[in-house]
């Protein structure tokens, strides 16, 4: 438990500790704390994949107390998280250099993962909301960092809309307290939702994890500098969603079919409306902020399919897209950085300048698409088939569409930015880190999905299917 | 489990390794042992059978690989042209460093397809050859590659489906071996069509043929020959033999469909061959054509006809890679694919145009080499199936695919007179008409080594098919007519050899007068050129096919491009009518607030007067309800 606690307290405390800390030492030390938290989360994976469980608990009331767990769900998105992380913070030490406010930047996102890593250590529903809430405090900062009139508006409807979802999932709370008297995840597992419950925790679900109707805030936060659109996109922020539904309706709650059925109807039109929009935008980070909502769509419609194979195939999905999410969104942070447009048609021909970014932007964006041999082709691919098997056909087809336009609209950008005329002159790429970063997660997608079956052992043992 | 090791990851280790030298010559060489090694260790597969080997993934999911007769002469040829393209590019320059990397893992891939026993390993090692063709048409300019992705993209995205649907129909995700199943529910139709369209699309059949034609401008010959004209049509066929034997048992309209397929891709993609002018572009229209010949033969649905597709699969992959390395090889001597710049290289390149010849030959199907063993058997096939159709959709079939195979047979023939003429005889075109040299060893070597198969495998085409198609089928096949190839063979040497003595000696007494030129009253020294870019010039001015020449070369209606204005369209709407429509009313909810927010600031004046106005309108309000 001591791991897991220092999972949590040591971004917590560190961010104000950094804070206090001069300004030149402030990217290293957010770099040391990121490190120690995902070196403090990776302690606690030996213990989770032997099975043992760890909980602590300090009672206050009967709706709320202090309670921390470790289980299999927990200590994988604990690590996933924090390192996708690590490496978003490593490439801003290069991508953030020339900010005058850089500390501000690095104490919130510092700030920021203590409260993911609190929110997924949450063994109470309240404890869970109180770090939701300060997630989006956090974001809420971090998208309107540039201060702005845009970016201003961005942060704001960012923290309106989720903060709509919040209430939501708030009063779902209440009903379930009314209905159980309890609000720990342990005494609640096994439990049937009630319908009017599930559909107001799904409502704070949908909003942060930005699925239709209330997607709009995430492709406008596209505003905020990159290593903050790859942290909320891809590692960290829209994947509190998923993992609240993963917990709340796969690990602890039973809900009912007609919830199901509609979460799954709800997933795959956001993956085709989104999807479609990617195709239509012009602006690169728009474009992969539209690719997230949808593919976290399929997340979504695994999750509903309810099954324990789906579960492990969500938990695949969630891992493969933060790696290559998190490289696209930081490809696309390079590209923004060395030519200070992110409009694709002002853009072209970077290939020859940028053919590591270049490279790296191929492997991430097969990955999301689902090729073979990337990461990203398990997930799918076992999701279509378990859709089908399950009887979704309707849902099955859509989804395979769904890949369709992904390859379409990525494809359409690596064509736009990387090939034909080049039509602004970049220097090329030398010994940065910001492109280490890149190929590392491009490299990463390719190698897991290569070596699937190591990869998909451990997270069985992880999570016992 | 040695021999798997060696076909399928040394090449793909070899990859690796060939990456980290700087020196082109050290990466030919290390890919070059690689792939020697690897062809030698599926030779020896056929000696020593191994044991299916299978390894669990996930969910009660498996990777299984094992070989049956028919992947095993598969896995043979594949590893055969990654050998030889290898040996083709050892002298030739290549700009990229992942060339021979690419090469190599995309032959380790393409062996694992074949290899695969399981339905996750096949789309595994699909994927990977896609993305394979992606990197090694990106070598070349233009947008070849993006083309290619997007409409076999499209096509594996369809084989994923089809084959999920099949699985969560069939609840097994192993590949069945005799227990097909019969289509004859919409779920299992959608299936065999979706795994139809990937397969077809793999093998270029039509309409997912037209990134071939694109990529031939751009890419390099040696890609030409081992991705369209080897591997994929290797990998397709290979798939649809699977899908009409092993998954599911054809109908009528199954059977129909197919042979319509055929009959539809040979014509049309004859007729465009016909009138290309560049030799890349025309060989592509071929590569196409002929897929259809083996798309007829699984149509026919007897073993004939079965066995003549797939004996023509192997055919077609080895004169047609040659015939691309044999264009490669003109290309490095003129630097032009151009028809009309070519001309008298036969003298020049006396070994490059004797296998030319033979290849042309082959695919026009002329005997006795292999190219027309394999048509008469498909002849058979669809005799024999003719005969024996019940249904009169299934005649229909029957009698245009057979009409439409001889026409473009007939048709290859013409388009070939063209080539040979073009490029090796005539008189030179090019600008600068200077003499060429043959091309170096290890072009010309793979050229041989096509050739020779070419006439060996159309001399001894019945042992090659009893021994190792024939089995697959399950048993013998009874030919409807004999066709000795090694008698006829006999005879038509005899026959060349005595029109080369008479020519022989007409030469050395001239029995024939010879004139110059006459023009008018004026004698000219200059000769008359007819280029063979004119042949058929009229064939495509025709009033009658006029119109379908114009349909064929019309832009829009390109797959591609339908494809993408589908996408544009719907993208679009969805765009428009749901995205913006929840932004519009999302805003207007936040307007909505502000409105009431400044409303009630408006009412919060401070005046008291108004201030107990409302509490009296209030008092109203409540007076109302209660005495309601």
């Amino acid at each position: 438990m001591t791991s897991v606690f220092l999972t949590i307290t040591v971004p917590v405390l560190g961010a104000f500790v950094l804070a206090a800390l001069p300004k030149r030492f402030k990217p290293g030390f957010a770099l040391a704390v990121l490190a120690a938290t995902f070196l403090s989360a990776l302690s606690i994976l030996p213990g989770a994949l032997s099975g043992k469980a760890s909980a602590l608990s300090i009672n206050f009331t009967s709706w709320f107390s202090f309670s921390l767990a470790s289980d299999g769900l927990a200590v994988f998105m604990a690590c996933v998280s924090s390192f996708v992380a690590l490496l978003i913070c490593a490439y801003s030490l290069e991508y953030m250099s020339h900010y005058e406010d850089r500390g501000r930047f690095y104490f919130w996102t510092v700030l920021f993962v203590g409260s993911m890593m609190g929110l997924i250590f949450s063994a109470n529903l309240m404890l869970m909301y109180c770090f939701w809430e300060l997630t989006a405090v956090c974001s809420w900062r971090l998208i309107g960092f540039y201060r702005g009139e845009e970016h201003t508006k961005a942060a704001d409807r960012a923290f309106l809309v989720t903060f709509f979802g919040a209430s939501l999932l708030l009063a779902g709370i209440v009903l379930t307290y009314i209905n159980y008297g309890t609000l720990e995840f342990s005494l609640l597992k096994g439990a049937a939702l009630p319908n009017i419950a599930a559909f107001l925790l799904l409502g704070g679900i949908i909003a942060k994890s930005a699925q239709l109707p209330l997607q709009t805030w995430l492709p406008d936060a596209g505003v905020a500098p990159s290593p903050v659109t790859a942290l909320l996109h891809a590692a960290v922020l829209v994947k509190i969603g998923v993992y609240a539904f993963a917990r709340i309706f796969s690990s602890t709650f039973i809900a009912s079919p007609l919830f199901l059925n509609s979460v799954i109807a709800l997933s795959v039109i956001t993956i085709l409306i989104a999807a479609g929009s990617a195709l239509v935008e012009n602006n690169i980070k728009r474009v992969l902020a539209y690719s997230t909502i949808s593919q976290l769509g399929y997340i979504i419609l695994a999750l509903a399919i309810g099954t324990k194979f789906a579960f492990l195939i969500a938990l695949l999905y969630i891992f493969a897209h933060s790696l290559a999410k998190a490289g696209l969104f930081l490809c696309a942070g390079i590209i923004e950085h060395k030519t200070n447009t992110k409009d694709i048609d002002l853009l072209g021909g970077l290939m020859k300048s940028m053919p590591l970014t270049a490279c790296a932007y191929l492997l991430c964006a097969f990955s999301i698409i689902g090729i073979a041999p990337l990461f990203g082709f398990w997930p799918k691919f076992l999701l279509i088939l378990e859709t089908l098997r399950e009887g979704h056909i309707a849902a099955g087809i859509l989804a395979v569409i769904g890949a369709l336009f992904t390859l379409f609209y990525l494809f359409r950008l690596f064509d736009k930015v990387f090939l034909g005329e080049e039509k602004i002159k970049v220097f090329e790429e030398k010994n940065s880190p910001m492109v280490y970063v890149v190929v590392t997660l491009g490299v990463l997608s390719l190698l897991c999905g290569i070596l699937i079956k190591p990869v998909s052992d451990i997270l069985t043992r992880l999570v016992g299917c | 489990m040695l021999n798997i090791f060696l076909v399928i990851k040394l090449p793909f280790l070899a990859g690796l390794l060939a990456l980290l030298f700087k020196s082109k010559a050290s990466r030919a060489n290390i890919s070059l042992a690689a792939f020697f090694i690897s062809l030698a260790a599926a030779v020896i597969l056929y000696f020593k059978p191994v044991a299916d080997v299978s390894l669990d993934l996930i969910g009660g999911y498996s990777l299984s690989i094992g070989l049956t007769r028919l992947s095993w002469l598969v896995l043979v040829f594949i590893n055969l042209f990654g050998l030889l393209t290898c040996f083709y590019s050892h002298s030739r320059e290549h700009e990229s460093r992942g060339y021979f990397s690419y090469l190599l893992w995309l032959v380790a891939f393409s062996s694992l397809a074949v290899f695969a026993r399981d339905f996750i390993t096949l789309i595994f090692a699909w994927g990977a050859v896609l993305v394979l063709l992606y990197a090694l048409l990106s070598l070349g300019p233009g947008y070849s590659a993006k083309k290619a992705l997007s409409i076999v993209g499209l096509a594996d995205f369809a084989l994923v489906l089809g084959i999920c649907i099949y699985v969560a129909v069939t609840k097994n995700t192993m590949m069945p071996q005799g227990s097909a199943v019969l289509i004859n529910t919409p779920l299992l139709w959608a299936s065999f069509l979706l795994m139809l369209s990937g397969a077809l699309a793999k093998a270029g059949c039509g309409p997912f043929h037209t990134w071939i034609p694109t990529a031939s401008e751009s890419a390099s010959v040696e890609v030409m020959a081992i991705l369209p004209a080897s591997l994929d049509k290797l990998l397709g066929i290979y798939l649809l033999a699977k899908i009409c034997l092993d998954f599911f048992i054809l109908n009528h309209l199954a059977m129909a469909l197919l042979l319509l397929f055929g009959a539809s891709t040979i014509t049309f993609a004859v007729m465009m061959a016909l009138i290309q002018h560049d030799l890349r572009k025309l060989l592509s229209y071929h590569a196409i054509s002929q897929v259809g010949y083996m798309v007829l033969g699984f149509g026919t649905g007897n073993p004939i006809g079965i066995a003549a597709g797939l004996f023509h699969m192997i055919n077609n992959a080895i004169y047609k890679s040659g015939l691309f390395l044999t264009a490669g090889a003109v290309g490095e001597r003129k630097n032009t694919f151009e028809l009309e710049r070519l001309g008298a290289l036969a003298s020049f390149m006396p070994v490059t145009f004797a296998c030319g010849l033979i290849f042309s030959l082959s695919i026009s199907g002329i005997p006795p080499l292999n190219g027309f063993a394999s048509k008469w058997m498909i002849y058979q096939g669809a005799l024999l199936g003719l005969f024996n159709a019940s249904s009169k959709l299934l005649r229909f079939a029957f009698i245009v695919s057979l009409v439409s195979a001889m026409f473009g047979s007939a048709l290859t023939l013409a388009s070939f007179v063209k080539v040979i003429h073009a490029v090796f005889l005539g008189q030179d075109n090019s600008s600068d008409r200077k003499k060429v040299r043959e091309v170096p060893f290890n072009m010309r070597i793979p050229l041989i080594i096509l050739a020779a198969l070419c006439i060996v495998l159309g001399l001894f085409w019945s042992p090659f098919v009893s021994k190792f198609i024939g089995p697959y089928l399950g048993g013998d096949l009874s030919y409807l007519g004999n066709w000795n190839s090694v008698f006829a063979a006999v005879f038509l040497a005899g026959g060349i050899l005595l029109g080369l003595l008479l020519a022989a000696a007409g030469r050395i007494k001239k029995s024939f007068r010879t004139d110059g030129y006459f023009v008018g009253c004026e004698k000219t020294d200059e000769e008359f050129n007819f280029p063979a870019t004119e042949f058929y010039r009229s064939v495509e001015e025709a009033p009658s096919v006029r119109l379908a020449y114009k349909a064929l070369k019309s832009e829009p209606l390109d797959l591609y491009n339908l494809v993408k204005a589908a996408l544009n369209v719907f993208s679009r709407a969805f765009y428009i009518f749901v995205d913006r429509l929840i932004y519009f009313l999302t805003n207007l909810a936040g307007y909505f607030v502000l409105g009431l927010s400044y409303l009630f600031r408006k009412m919060h004046t401070g005046v008291l007067d108004l201030y107990l106005a409302f509490c009296l309108a209030g008092l109203v309000v409540l007076l109302f309800v209660l005495m309601k």
